[in-house]
């Protein structure tokens, strides 16, 4: 085989491309989701199928919002995703979403779902709920988080100097900016990636759909290896497919750990 | 413990672009380099300048360049094709373009219907698509897809394309998630259609692909370098699939379908 002693300078390379389970290297997938899809078809979307796929990696543990919750109905979402973390609890983080569209449910759903169900953090999806991140049904759950110092990873931040400023305004909030790390190509920073920079409380996902050439690499200089939090976006995609981006860049096995589990397990406040 | 497996990129592209993404190599020297560090052992090679110019421009270009780095025996050129009538690859008849191809040593075509807006219907690409078909050349079809979402992909041309085309053997490019309503049905029905793994990325799909379809269904492709090699290499590497299997896709489908050229 042609240049093998040049792929082998990164071990975690070399694991990636023989598909070697990445035991020993601590791997947190940020963001999956679960069950099916109007949109696509997905086959082994149950919480055994997702499970499957994380032992052939060697994912240890996954983030997990219902896609029922991100879709039409919260509620049954939030019931779907504590069911899987309560059949799998060493694996899934539940975490529950909250549709703004609904304020008159909010204050007892948010009870609900960290009182009996167990859940960890929030997703938000602003678009499929097509609700503005800063509007006000969106404030009780912020004020949340904030007071327990949770994660809440959304997709969409708002117009310019949204996301600066909710994350100014609840410091004890870990804001995961869910597909910035891994739409961005690495050319023009976005706003995501300039306010990362600056805040101490921003991350960015990697879940995408989109690989630029190169767009990992820039950001790792721009933002910082700290900031970026692997997330695969499974079952909507393949957890290997982001996986790979990151065992293949052209970045440090240090940085690659990083991103790949020990800043999630910071940003999470998980225990050895 | 896992077993290695050969990689024949399908899908790789030399020359300058419009845009270059950063650190992003452009000639058959920084491909190779980039194979060796990711570990792809050969890989078919199309033409940017081709794709984003002129086809006839490009794919000379192609083979001048590969001529100038000594013939690399691990890069094997793909032309991209346009129909014949307007003339603009070179000859009156597509037959001859055909011929001319297979006589410079290449033996795969690329073509991007959206891009360069032509119909893949008869009264159209008919005759470029029955002379590939008499050589038995595979056609990669890009519809110029970025994102998942976007909806540039003709599939009732493609299923006319494959129905009135039962022996061409057909590459569907850069397909990603929420095709698989489209896709399954023409793989069911179509046993030479085939799909570039790049875009490739449902959840589990190589997997699923395999179990319903055969693993003789999907080709190992990277996109660089205007996409990232890694997420190709690891969906294929961690693929809950048979070691046979990850061969075949990994490169041995690709030397059959060239092999098969006449």
């Amino acid at each position: 085989m042609n240049g093998m002693a040049a792929w082998y300078a990164s071990e975690l390379l070399r694991r990636g491309r023989l598909g070697e389970r990445l035991d020993g290297v601590l791997v947190i997938d940020i963001h999956v989701h679960l069950g099916p899809a109007d949109r696509l078809h997905i086959s082994f979307n149950d919480a055994a199928g997702l499970v499957h796929a994380m032992d052939r990696i060697g994912i240890d543990r996954a983030c997990i919002f219902a896609g029922a919750g991100i879709g039409p109905d919260y509620r049954l979402g939030n019931d779907l995703t504590a069911r899987a973390a309560q059949q799998f609890p060493d694996r899934f983080i539940p975490f529950a979403v909250f549709n703004p569209n609904y304020p008159e449910d909010l204050s007892a759903e948010i009870e609900r779902c960290f009182g009996m169900l167990g859940m960890r953090g929030i997703k938000l999806h602003t678009g499929f709920h097509h609700y503005p991140v800063d509007g006000p049904n969106y404030r009780p759950v912020f004020e949340y988080a904030n007071a327990r110092g949770l994660v809440v990873i959304s997709h969409g931040w708002g117009g310019p100097g949204v996301l600066e400023r909710l994350a100014q305004e609840y410091p004890n909030v870990a804001c995961v900016v869910a597909h910035a790390g891994g739409n961005w190509d690495g050319r023009m920073p976005t706003e995501a990636i300039q306010v990362a920079r600056r805040r101490e409380n921003v991350y960015l996902d990697l879940a995408s759909s989109l690989v630029p050439y190169g767009g990992l690499e820039r950001a790792v200089a721009v933002v910082g290896a700290g900031k970026l939090l692997y997330g695969s976006d499974m079952p909507w995609m393949d957890a290997a497919y982001q996986l790979g981006r990151v065992l293949f860049a052209k970045i440090s096995d240090r940085e690659k750990e990083l991103i790949l589990g020990l800043n999630a397990k910071r940003v999470l406040k998980l225990e050895e | 413990m896992p077993q290695p497996f050969a990689l024949f990129d399908c899908n790789c592209m030399v020359g300058r672009s419009p845009v270059r993404q950063p650190g992003a190599f452009f000639t058959v020297a920084g491909l190779l380099e980039e194979m060796d560090r990711v570990g792809i052992e050969q890989a078919l090679v199309y033409s940017s300048v081709a794709q984003h110019y002129d086809p006839a421009t490009g794919n000379r270009l192609l083979l001048d360049e590969l001529a100038a780095a000594g013939w690399p025996k691990r890069l094997h050129p793909c032309w991209v094709l346009l129909p014949h009538t307007t003339h603009e690859m070179g000859a009156d008849s597509a037959e001859v373009v055909v011929e001319r191809m297979l006589a410079a040593g290449v033996r795969a075509a690329r073509l991007f219907p959206t891009q360069h807006r032509f119909s893949l219907s008869d009264w159209c690409a008919g005759p470029l698509l029955r002379a590939l078909e008499r050589h038995r050349v595979p056609v990669f079809i890009d519809f110029g897809n970025v994102h998942w979402s976007d909806r540039n992909t003709d599939w009732d041309a493609l299923y006319r394309l494959l129905k009135d085309h039962a022996r061409l053997s057909v590459v569907l490019v850069h397909e990603g998630i929420g095709s698989d309503r489209y896709l399954y049905p023409l793989l069911e029905a179509f046993p030479d259609l085939l799909i570039e793994t790049s875009y490739y990325q449902p959840h589990r799909g190589i997997e699923a692909i395999c179990r319903r379809f055969g693993h003789e269904r999907l080709l190992f492709g990277t996109g660089m370098p205007v996409w990232a090699p890694g997420p190709a290499v690891s969906m294929l590497a961690y693929a809950d699939i048979s070691a046979e299997a990850r061969r075949a896709i990994g490169s041995e489908n690709l030397r059959r379908l060239l092999g098969a050229v006449s």
